[in-house]
This record gives C-alpha cells, sequence and structure tokens, in this order.
C-alpha cells in the first residue's frame, strides 16, 4: 500500500526545544536582540521549479545584481536539468540509458564532469554511492511513482545492470555501458550537482552571501549569511516534520539531506524507501535521515545517499579520513534525537534538546 | 486591458512577489530621505496657491519638516483657511510676500501659466522651490526656471510625486532594473476620464472679481485647465506624468512624435483638446502609445509596459505583473531574515514541494501607495534635500524634458505630422538646447 506523504507546512521550533547551553549560544549571536529584527538589509527570494522541486535563491537585494544572478543561477539549474533527467527523453542521460549499451554516445563537459565526481564518490564511499542503481529503482517501481516489491526474478536482473564498472566514458569523451540493463540515474547528486553550478554562476556575478537550496535537501551557503555568523538552517525531523531535530550554521559550503520519508510504500507490515542499497537490492532500514556537510551539494548529496546505504560505520570512517565532512545521521532504533559525526569550523550543528 | 478580476489578482500577487515586502521600499532610501525631524529643524517655508491642490498639498505637509510661515493666494481668505493655516501669514500678492517673510523655500501650486514667473522670481529671492506639474507653460519659462535655479545654487523640484509612490519606486528598482520584464519594445499609457474637468467655484467662496489677475471671468479662474491661454491641456496636465514615468522607466526621452487629437466631446467654450493620442518613439524600437480622453472612463489611468519577459501594469490604484516566460515562472519574494530563525527548514526532499508557496508577509490590496502618502513623501523628501543635501528624485531637468516633450505632442496635432521633441518643428526660441558646455543654445 502507497502513502501519499503530505508536505506539512514547517512550524518553526521555539527556542524552548534547545538546552539552555544552546539557547544561551542563540542569545548571544549578533543581531539577535529584540526578536524583531530583520538581519541586514532586504533579501529576496528568488525560486522556479525544475528537477520536480523547488529551487530557492535567497540574496541580498542591496547588493544591485542580486536578483539577475539569481535568475542566471536557475537559468543555469534548467539547462542542466535538459542534460541529466531521465525524465525527458531527449536529455543526454536518457540517450545514453538507451543506445550506450549499443554503441559509445559522445556526452558534454558537464555530463562527463559529473560522471567522473560519481565514479569518485563511488570510490571513497566504498561503493554505497552508485548512479547505476537506476534499473533497481525501476523494478521496484518508484521511478513512475507507483512502487512495488519485485519479484525475486526481477531484481535479480535488474541487479545485473548494477556497478560503476559497468559505465566507461572513453577518451574521445563518449560513454558506453557495458551492460544492457543499465540505467544511470543521477537522483542522488543531480541537484546537488545544478546547485554547485548555479553557485558558480553567482560567484561570477560578485556574489557573495547567498543561500541556494534545490527542493528542502539540497543547499549551498554562499558566504556566511545575514548576519555573519553563518547562514541558519533548521533540520527537520523526519518522522515529525513540525518539529527540528537540529540546526546548522553553514559559512561556505554545501548541505545534502536524505532519508525514506520522501517515497515510501509498506507491504505486510514492512516499510520500503526508495533509496536502495547497490550490493543487496533492497532499501537499507538502519537509518532514518542523514544530512552531510561538506565542500560542495554535490558531494553533500551523494554521501547522505552513501551513509543512508552504509549507516554510521561508513560515515565514521569516511569523516575521520575527511576532515572538511560532518554527518548528522537519525537512526531507527534511536528516534529522539540525531547523532553528530566529524566536525569542521565552517559549520556548526546544534543538536535539539527532546 | 480587459482583465478579468481573477486575472489582476494574480497579477496583484504577482507583483508583490517580486517587489516585496514594505522593508524593500526602505532599502531604496526613501524612509532615510523623507524621515523627520532632522537637523536644522523644520523647513520655513510657504504655499502660493490656496486652491484645491494647494490645499491638497499643505494638508500633505508634516510640521515636523516643515513650517509653514506664510501663505498666498489671489481671492480672499476665508475664515475657514485662516483655521486650517492657523499662524501663518497671509497674502495677496506673492511679491509683497516674498519681500517681508523670511523663508527658505516656497511651494507652488498655481495655474500653469504663472509657475515660471512666480518659481524664477522665488528662485532668484534664494528661496527652494517645489513646483506643481506641469513645470512651465513653454520653454522659455522652464528654461529661466532652471538657469535661475543654477544661478542661485537653490533646489528646484517639480511635482512629478510618481517618484515618491513606493510601489512605483519598488517596481523601478525590483522589477524594471533587475531586468525582470526582458527587452521593453512596447508601452502603452492611457488617462481615461467620463468627465468634461469643468467646475462650478466653491459654493460660499467669497466673491472676487479675478480681471486684475489676469482672468476674464471666474470660469477662467476655476477652469484655467480648458484655456490655451493657461494650460496647455489634457496632454500637459495629465499627459506628463504618464511621460514623465515612461522617460524614468526607459531612461530615455522620445526621439519622434506622432500625435492626433480635438476637442471632440465637449463643446462649452473650452479651447483645449479633450481627447488626445500620440505615439512616442523611443530610441532602440521602444514606441510607447498614449491615449488621454475624457468621453470614458475604462480603465481609468495606467502604463503598461510590455516585456519579452513580463509585463508590468501599474497606476496609481494598482500595480501587476504577468510573466511572459515559457517554461517554470521565476518568483521573487521578499524575506525576512532573523538571525535566530533559520532561514529554512532542510530535510529530505519531498515532490510536493514542486507547489510554490508565498512567505510574504503583506496583503494583497497593499502594494499601492496612497496618493496622499506620496505628496506627504515627496515634500518630505523636499525639505529633506534642504537639510541634507540629498539628491531629487523629481527634478526640474526631468520635468524640462517631460515638459517639452508635452509640447511636441501639442505641435504635432497642430501640424498632423511627426515631429521631433528638438528641433525641426518646434520652435528653438521656445526650447533651447544644452551644448556641451551646460549654455543654453539657441539654434
Amino acid at each position: 500500500m502507497l502513502r501519499a506523504q503530505g508536505d506539512m507546512a514547517a512550524k518553526r521550533a521555539d527556542t524552548k526545544t534547545f538546552n539552555r547551553r544552546q539557547l544561551l549560544s542563540i542569545r548571544g549571536m549578533r543581531h539577535s536582540g529584540a526578536g524583531t529584527e530583520t538581519s541586514g538589509g532586504t533579501w529576496v527570494t528568488v525560486s522556479r521549479t525544475a528537477m520536480a522541486c523547488n529551487f530557492k535563491v535567497i540574496v541580498d537585494l542591496q547588493s544591485g545584481r542580486g536578483v539577475r544572478a539569481a535568475s542566471e543561477c536557475l537559468d543555469e539549474i534548467d539547462r542542466l536539468e535538459s542534460i541529466l533527467s531521465v525524465f525527458r527523453p531527449s536529455s543526454e542521460i536518457s540517450r545514453i540509458n538507451s543506445e550506450g549499451a549499443i554503441r559509445p554516445v559522445l556526452a558534454g563537459p558537464e555530463l562527463l564532469e559529473l560522471l567522473h565526481l560519481c565514479r569518485e564518490l563511488h570510490k571513497d564511499s566504498e561503493g554505497a554511492f552508485d548512479i547505476t542503481t537506476g534499473s533497481l529503482t525501476e523494478c521496484w517501481g518508484f521511478q513512475e511513482r507507483s512502487p512495488r516489491l519485485p519479484a525475486v526474478g526481477v531484481l535479480a536482473t535488474a541487479r545485473e545492470g548494477v556497478g560503476a564498472q559497468l559505465v566507461s566514458v572513453g577518451i574521445d569523451g563518449r560513454v558506453s555501458l557495458r551492460h544492457p540493463g543499465v540505467r544511470i540515474n543521477f537522483g542522488g547528486v543531480g541537484k546537488g550537482y545544478a546547485l554547485d553550478r548555479g553557485a558558480g554562476k553567482m560567484a561570477g556575478h560578485g556574489i557573495g552571501t547567498a543561500l541556494l537550496s534545490g527542493g528542502s535537501s539540497s543547499v549551498v551557503a554562499l558566504g556566511a549569511g545575514p548576519d555573519g555568523d553563518g547562514w541558519h538552517v533548521g533540520l527537520k525531523h523526519p518522522a515529525h516534520t513540525d518539529k527540528r531535530m537540529a540546526s546548522v550554521r553553514l559559512r561556505s559550503c554545501a548541505m545534502g539531506t536524505s532519508s525514506q520519508e520522501e517515497q515510501w510504500f509498506e507491504e505486510s507490515g514492512t516499510r520500503y524507501g526508495h533509496i536502495l542499497d547497490p550490493q543487496t537490492g533492497f532499501p537499507p532500514t538502519a537509518v532514518r535521515s542523514v544530512s552531510v556537510i561538506t565542500d560542495s551539494a554535490a558531494r553533500a548529496d551523494a554521501l547522505a545517499t552513501a551513509f543512508f546505504v552504509g549507516g554510521p560505520v561508513l560515515a565514521e570512517r569516511y569523516c575521520s579520513a575527511h576532515r572538511d565532512t560532518v554527518a548528522i545521521m537519525l537512526l531507527a532504533y534511536e528516534l529522539s534525537r540525531p547523532i553528530v559525526i566529524g566536525s569542521w569550523d565552517k559549520a556548526i550543528v546544534e543538536v535539539a534538546s527532546d | 486591458m480587459g482583465l478579468t478580476s481573477e486575472t489582476r489578482k494574480i497579477g496583484r500577487r504577482n507583483f508583490l512577489k517580486a517587489v516585496g515586502g514594505t522593508s524593500a521600499l526602505a532599502a531604496f532610501g526613501t524612509a532615510a530621505v523623507v524621515r523627520g525631524p532632522r537637523r536644522g529643524g523644520p523647513v520655513r517655508a510657504a504655499l502660493i496657491g490656496y486652491g484645491k491642490q494647494g490645499k491638497l498639498l499643505h494638508s500633505c505637509f508634516d510640521p515636523q519638516v516643515i513650517d509653514l510661515v506664510a501663505v498666498c493666494d489671489i481671492r480672499p481668505v476665508t475664515n475657514s483657511d485662516r483655521e486650517l493655516t492657523a499662524g501663518a501669514a497671509w497674502y495677496q500678492d506673492w511679491r509683497r510676500m516674498l519681500q517681508q517673510e523670511q523663508l527658505e523655500a516656497v511651494i507652488i501650486a498655481t495655474p500653469l501659466w504663472t509657475h515660471a514667473s512666480i518659481a524664477t522670481a522665488c528662485l532668484e529671492a534664494r528661496k527652494h522651490v517645489l513646483c506643481e506639474t506641469a513645470m512651465a507653460k513653454d520653454g522659455t519659462g522652464c528654461r529661466q526656471m532652471l538657469d535661475a535655479a543654477e544661478r542661485n545654487k537653490r533646489l528646484l523640484a517639480i511635482g512629478y510625486q510618481d517618484f515618491y509612490q513606493p510601489h512605483y519606486w519598488a517596481a523601478y528598482h525590483n522589477i524594471v532594473k533587475q531586468g525582470l520584464l526582458g527587452d521593453v519594445y512596447s508601452i502603452e499609457a492611457a488617462w481615461h476620464s467620463y468627465n468634461s474637468g469643468k467646475f462650478e467655484d466653491e459654493p460660499g467662496a467669497v466673491p472676487f472679481d479675478p480681471k486684475p489677475w489676469g482672468y476674464a471671468s471666474m470660469d477662467e479662474l476655476v477652469n484655467w485647465r480648458l484655456y490655451r491661454r493657461f494650460s496647455n491641456g489634457p496632454m500637459a496636465e495629465w499627459g506628463g506624468g504618464l511621460v514623465s514615468l515612461i522617460n524614468w522607466f526607459l531612461d530615455a526621452t522620445p526621439t519622434t512624435i506622432q500625435a492626433t487629437g480635438g476637442i471632440y466631446s465637449y463643446k462649452d467654450g473650452r479651447d483645449v483638446d479633450d481627447h488626445v493620442y500620440a505615439t512616442l518613439g523611443y530610441p532602440n524600437g521602444r514606441t510607447a502609445t498614449l491615449s488621454l480622453i475624457q468621453s470614458n472612463g475604462m480603465e481609468g489611468s495606467y502604463t503598461q509596459f510590455m516585456g519579452t519577459k513580463g509585463t508590468l501594469v501599474i497606476g496609481r490604484e494598482e500595480a501587476l505583473l504577468f510573466s511572459e516566460e515559457v517554461g517554470n515562472p521565476t518568483k521573487i519574494e521578499a524575506s525576512q531574515l532573523n538571525g535566530r530563525r533559520p532561514v529554512l527548514d532542510s530535510s529530505a526532499s519531498r515532490s510536493e514541494e514542486a507547489s510554490n508557496h508565498s512567505v510574504l508577509a503583506r496583503s494583497e490590496n497593499d502594494e499601492a501607495g496612497s496618493g496622499m502618502e506620496a505628496y506627504q513623501r515627496e515634500i518630505s523628501a523636499f525639505c529633506g534635500s534642504i537639510r541634507t543635501g540629498a539628491p531629487l528624485r523629481n527634478s526640474a531637468e526631468h520635468a524640462f524634458d517631460v515638459a517639452r516633450i508635452c509640447a511636441a505632442v501639442g505641435n504635432g496635432i497642430e501640424q498632423g505630422t511627426q515631429v521631433r521633441p528638438e528641433g525641426g518643428v518646434i520652435s528653438s526660441q521656445s526650447w533651447p538646447r544644452h551644448s556641451a558646455d551646460g549654455e543654453a543654445e539657441y539654434a
């Protein structure tokens, strides 16, 4: 049975949900005296629907170039969607998925760059992040939004098309698929990549401070925000969307969030989510939500998916090897508060009290 | 325009989202310019002309920024007027007033034909001047005013108060300047009224002989806008505001003009047109069509800027914005950022998020500032500029261009051909051009 998940309006958490120390640190922040203030100048949110979600750019109106830069940023995201979306038959990735097993398909620079990044992330995440899980997503019915438990044989066939080694990129920029069942899907990284490119456009206009978001899951913080203390972003509790489980202050970094709350279905009392383990072909169950903060939105998105699959053990291992990465994980057996793995001076994490 | 109420509603919402909330207006310095009191205290000023417009302006005076020292009107003062202007000295002759009162500024709300002589004399007496629109009846008068202001280092503001309408200002900065309309090639401007513009004298007015003041009858005094001797007709009185707005938003002035018009509806002795139509050609293929009619009030007064990305419809009462984008529309909303609260809440994406929602905290009907508010801002800004030296938005140079265009429209109607605002059919004596060194040229 598929349950439609309503997008409840975010109810802002009251400060009483933070413990006393955290509350004091919040009160001590610059420009936060009377409670009615607007931090620095006038900010506008420029938004557009793309990649089946709402992309937003929050920018300082007084910068003069802000709205124009944001519009160009969103134009860039539109452009990338036309290249990367598997829902568009004419996109480059759709052509590769349909023809790549027959003949090498010439790819543009963005797609090649993204494939290269994904290969690197696949390796760094010990295989937990894999863009070739498209065949799994299809057989579970998540792609056409009618999920179901696949038959054992169907799942086994789909798994044959999974594996980073099945995608090869020639030096001539042509992409080949080594199995006809391979379906590349940038669902776990595309939004973040688009945001990174959009952020590049903003920087090209000389915009030093802005907040970019794709849906609610991918965020890029340019600069240190309106009050100079970092962009203040809340993390909604996946099970109680009227509550925040944490909030973060981001300076010149990015955050990506993955959870199964977006798409799932329940059958025979078991809940199945849309994030699939490339090794098993099944949805992982140990984690309810992962947010990753790192240097780019593409990496943050991909690692959030990887840590969702690989769990806290993988996250610990990765974050200890990469000092520019922080993971905030809510585990299925401890829904009261998330755990924070790693630390980085560009991100301040405040976990809400019970 | 022919918009349904539902379409208007959508357009209003779009506009509000695009221009943001009240704080967006403050960001452009409106509040900083007009707020009082200020150093030096209220500006000691006189008001010349206490007719309908003079009374309206007076009702907008903020005692924190302007101290009304004297009032001047050719008509005898009534007890009611004295009560309303308590503390101010009254004069019938503005020259005497200038001699006797210690003034810093003068606000002029008299019939158009008197603007040049009064304003120039005030400027020569080293008073700052805020003069109602239009600037002057002819180019010579405009030039005299400009020269007097420059020679005496005094401020000369002309009352194009749209510069002080918050929604106009916000539309210019948040929509036009940000390129949200794309390339604008077509502008439609209208001033439609089902009103003859002919008035009776106010009931209870003190009997008065206007002949010594240049008016053959009370009708000429009360209805001076209907006679060419005193006015340049609807184009100057009402069309000037439209031209002012278009010049401002396009940052240009027309290079060609075609016009037609006549007295079609009101055969009541007036000698100014009651219908005027003009096509103004701006550089780079931009064309504005103006219609000023007094036989039908459909749609009232509005100006419509039609660009490749969007259409902005703006008037005193409302402002609408429509998108021409083929793909997903871009939305712009004000953001109230508070350091204590997250700017956004992050979670895994949900497909439902694709439906946008507004975070704007203003009501739908809140976008258009009232006309009174604009007058208040205009007067306060004028006084503020006297004290602080802040530049005027409604400058005399801008008004000079507007007056020049309005006169050219009149010439176009008379000649029935395309005219150019500078040179050509317009009397060079009337409309001197600037030379490179700033001196007036009489070619």
